[in-house]
């Protein structure tokens, strides 16, 4: 069973996620984050297998949220993003630098 | 200066030439008196030219200025004329052919009517006339020389608000929202976004050309673009606007807002609570005070405001461009209190009906809580 988590500040788009999600026996969301802050923390506390992880968020974005917890300790990201080439990019540079 | 000594010399040498030439006198001695006489223009030129200048024979109001320089053609060549029937007195090569009881009066008397005082006048004229004409070609120059620049401005701005609205970002996002909301069997709602966005994008095409639209055209806009960040964050913001009603149809540039509300919705969270944005606008000291509000991070927080530094200095280039130095344009930071951008503008009204956009209720500002833009 893959417990995830959905990280995102839109309301309406975990929304989305968790209406796909339902449709998977194999997966189950264990939790649901609306910032940054949150999702650093749940991270920590709940230790999910797999996150849904939206990159443009205030205050914390989702790279930032990878630079805190560190990548080693980062569990499975799938970057919610309509940022397209500009995100891959970003991502690769981050990681690169991290 | 060089230029107007240069044009002074040759002037006085051409204008001497022809003065000089006497019938039964030698030239070159009328040459040295009548020289020195020229150089006077030397002196009232310069002013005869400013004159010219500043108080200009061109345009619709033409004759406005002409009873000024009607007196001060006259005044000139009054004056001057002392000056030449005292040389003539003191410096004719030829004294001994004036005769004994010749007065100052009688010379000057011989100045007005028969000498040079028609001619000075007429120089006086072409000077006024001429510095009229330099000065009115001169402004028709920069005025061509300013719309050209506006013009590439505009394009630029128009194509970086086509790039920002069209973002994948917010385009994506909204779509995405609505696919939400499909999902959710909430199509009122779905269907309440994309009109949204419908409107939003027909307003950009139709100001696309507009250098400066009513100040109700752009507040339609930012609370359409509002509208949707509301729909997918609901309690995130909170728009207030205030405009009184007369301010609604001031000119203000296009496309104004817009980077500013962005960037406010996109950084302006507290970190906790939810983010207000306010719009005031209203009549002050005859000119339009127009206020946006926040209650963000302000300036102070490092990551606080990507962004904001290239919308702001495009911001400043506009409004160089279309009010000279007409206007004011301050941020005030406060830190946890917020961003203040606050700008004062020339108070034009539109003139033609614009088509209409539906607005929320407006309450009427009370201008005195317009804080002075310092």
């Amino acid at each position: 069973m893959i417990r995830a988590l959905v990280v995102d500040d839109e309301p309406l788009a975990r929304d989305i996620i968790r209406f796909f999600i339902a449709d998977e026996p194999d997966v189950a969301i264990v939790g649901e984050c609306g910032d940054g802050h949150e999702a650093a923390a749940a991270i920590r506390e709940l230790a999910p297998s797999l996150v849904f992880l939206d990159v443009q968020m205030p205050s914390l974005g989702g790279l930032d949220v990878v630079a805190e917890i560190g990548t080693e300790n980062m569990p499975a990201i799938i970057f919610v993003t309509a940022f397209d080439e500009h995100a891959v990019a970003a991502v690769a540079g981050r990681i690169a630098s991290l | 200066m060089l230029a107007w000594a240069m044009v002074g010399v040759l002037l006085t040498v051409l204008v001497s030439a022809v003065d000089a030439r006497a019938p039964g006198r030698p030239f070159l001695d009328m040459l040295a008196f009548v020289v020195p006489a020229w150089c006077v223009w030397w002196v009232f030129g310069p002013l005869a030219f400013y004159l010219g200048s500043r108080f200009p024979l061109v345009g619709r109001s033409w004759h406005r200025w002409l009873p000024l320089h009607l007196v001060a053609s006259v005044l000139t060549a009054l004056v001057i004329g002392v000056g030449a029937s005292a040389w003539y007195l003191v410096a004719f090569p030829y004294p001994e052919q004036i005769s004994a009881d010749t007065t100052f009066a009688d010379v000057y008397e011989l100045y007005l009517v028969t000498g040079e005082f028609p001619t000075n006048l007429f120089i006086y004229w072409m000077l006024v006339v001429g510095s009229s004409a330099l000065g009115y070609y001169r402004k028709f120059r920069e005025r061509e020389l300013r719309a050209a620049r506006l013009e590439a401005e505009l394009g630029r701005a128009s194509l970086r608000a086509l790039k920002m609205q069209l973002q994948p970002h917010f385009l994506f996002n909204t779509l995405n929202t609505v696919s939400a909301l499909v999902l959710k069997k909430e199509s009122s709602n779905a269907i309440g976004m994309l009109n949204h966005l419908a409107d939003f994008l027909r307003m950009t095409l139709e100001d696309e050309g507009a250098q400066e639209v009513p100040l109700r055209r752009e507040l339609a806009f930012a609370e359409k673009y509002l509208a949707i960040e509301q729909g997918r964050f609901p309690d995130r913001l909170e728009l207030r606007i205030e405009v009184e009603p007369e301010a609604l149809d001031v000119l203000v540039p296009n496309l104004l807002l817009q980077p500013l509300v962005e960037n406010c919705v996109r950084y302006a969270r507290p970190e906790e609570g939810v983010a207000q944005l306010s719009i005031r606008a209203a009549r002050r000291h005859g000119r339009l005070g127009l206020e946006l509000a926040d209650n963000g991070p302000g300036l102070c927080h490092p990551n606080s405001r990507k962004g904001l530094g290239i919308g702001l200095r495009n911001v400043e280039a506009r409004l160089q461009q279309l009010y000279d130095d007409d206007f004011a344009f301050v941020l005030k930071s406060r830190p946890g209190a917020g961003l203040r951008v606050s700008f004062e503008l020339p108070w034009r009204r539109s003139e033609e009906p614009v088509a209409e956009a539906r607005l929320l209720d407006m309450p009427v500002a009370d201008p005195q809580s317009l804080e002075p833009v310092v």
